[in-house]
């Protein structure tokens, strides 16, 4: 009896000391509830600490998609490549990996997991295609184009728009403000600057011909320098702002390529894991 | 000993001054002036004279007159900037460029980025006509 009440003790006092929280079910309910919480860091540590067997494919996806989302490329594709072909998740996993390699401008890994016969293949298609045009090379993206869904349609505007862009010449720009100063800067569609040069040369041009007319030889000779140095420091302003004017057009077409690939989740299909 | 103990609880007493914040706020907006810095980086020609010459100007002129330019780096210092990453040819050309800008009162806060001392931020590296240079900043956007 007396060795009954110690054994039972003893057992009581084992099974108190363990702490239910840190089960494997509630490991992951609380690492569900951090993952809708949007707590991706927590989220992913949690499940990372159940154990082997408990690793499905959901929470291999979940672990990869929380580092993907914090920005932990490294992690996400060592979980994401865990992934087997014959899970369900295999499609999008390549969507995934795919948008990795976009985001770190991978080009050669990005084809290196291309395969024609994959349901994946049409949106990695679609993300080499913006990865051309955020690179600039545009030489062979025709020949990728090949689809008509709407996304296709979309980046053919892009890959045209590449292709033709809205530049402004630099040397049209300095010789329209070689002939009337402050119209190459027009020509740029720097408006106010281009009339502002324009009244700027005209008033010393003419305070440098009344000076010398008048013969005021020192005053019409400063003015004379002042006059040439807005003149020619307006040709060079043009071309400077044309070159200008073409970064900003590179700038809002990079701009426009982000917000589209965003917008359309960079051809990722999202699941609802938190309904 | 009850003398020292009223002495000791008072100075601690005080000190509930300072924990609640007893202080006055200070309401003005920070504010950094332009650096002026008059020493020289450069041993080429062209940076010693347009230096020289702006340093006279920042001393004799300037400083007087007041920190008026609208503009990060100020148009003075902007020629200077100009000279070292250019030449003196050059960097004239790109000074009455900013002049012209510097000139034009229309639509800046629509153009320009914005420095983190409320002047509009216009550096050289974007005149150099060297295109690997050349970033647009989106105007408005505050530079650090």
């Amino acid at each position: 009896m007396k060795s009954f009440f110690i054994s039972l003790l003893l057992i009581i006092s084992i099974y108190s000391q363990s702490n239910p929280l840190r089960q494997p079910q509630n490991i992951k309910l609380f690492a569900d509830y951090l993952f809708c919480e949007q707590d991706y860091l927590r989220a992913a540590e949690e499940y990372i600490s159940l154990k082997e067997t408990y690793l499905s494919d959901t929470i291999i996806y979940k672990i990869a998609k929380c580092y993907s989302i914090i920005g932990e490329f490294d992690k996400s594709l060592n979980y994401f490549f865990n992934i087997p072909a014959s899970s369900v998740f295999y499609d999008n996993v390549k969507r995934e990996i795919g948008k990795i390699y976009f985001l770190n401008e991978d080009e050669i890994s990005l084809n290196k997991m291309m395969f024609e016969k994959e349901n994946s293949f049409n949106d990695l298609l679609k993300l080499k295609i913006a990865l051309k045009l955020l690179k600039n090379q545009t030489d062979d993206i025709e020949n990728l184009l090949t689809y008509d869904d709407e996304d296709f349609i979309t980046l053919r505007k892009f890959y045209s728009q590449r292709k033709n862009p809205d530049y402004k010449s630099e040397t049209v720009a300095g010789i329209l403000s070689a002939i009337i100063p402050g119209s190459g800067k027009i020509y740029t569609e720097e408006y106010s600057d281009g009339i502002t040069a324009f009244i700027l040369t005209g008033i010393f041009s003419y305070l440098a011909y009344d000076n010398l007319k008048h013969e005021h030889n020192f005053r019409g000779y400063l003015f004379t320098g002042i006059a040439a140095g807005f003149y020619f420091g307006n040709i060079y302003g043009s071309v400077a702002s044309a070159q200008i004017f073409n970064a900003k057009v590179d700038f809002s077409f990079l701009r426009s390529l982000s917000e589209f690939l965003i917008k359309r989740n960079y051809f990722v299909k999202e699941y609802e894991f938190c309904n | 000993m009850i003398f020292s103990l009223l002495i000791v609880v008072s100075s601690v007493a005080q000190t509930d001054w300072q924990r609640w914040e007893k202080s006055r706020p200070n309401y003005l907006k920070e504010y950094s002036h332009s650096e002026r810095d008059y020493s020289y980086s450069d041993n080429s020609f062209s940076y010693i004279i347009s230096k020289t010459l702006i340093n006279a100007y920042w001393f004799f002129i300037s400083d007087v007159d007041g920190d008026n330019c609208p503009f990060h780096p100020s148009c003075s210092a902007f020629f200077v900037k100009s000279v070292e990453e250019t030449n003196l040819f050059q960097g004239v050309l790109m000074f009455f460029d900013r002049f012209t800008r510097d000139s034009n009162p229309v639509g800046r806060e629509d153009h320009y980025p914005v420095y983190k001392n409320y002047r509009f931020y216009d550096p050289p590296s974007l005149y150099t006509l060297d295109k690997s240079k050349i970033r647009f900043i989106p105007p408005k956007r505050v530079i650090e």
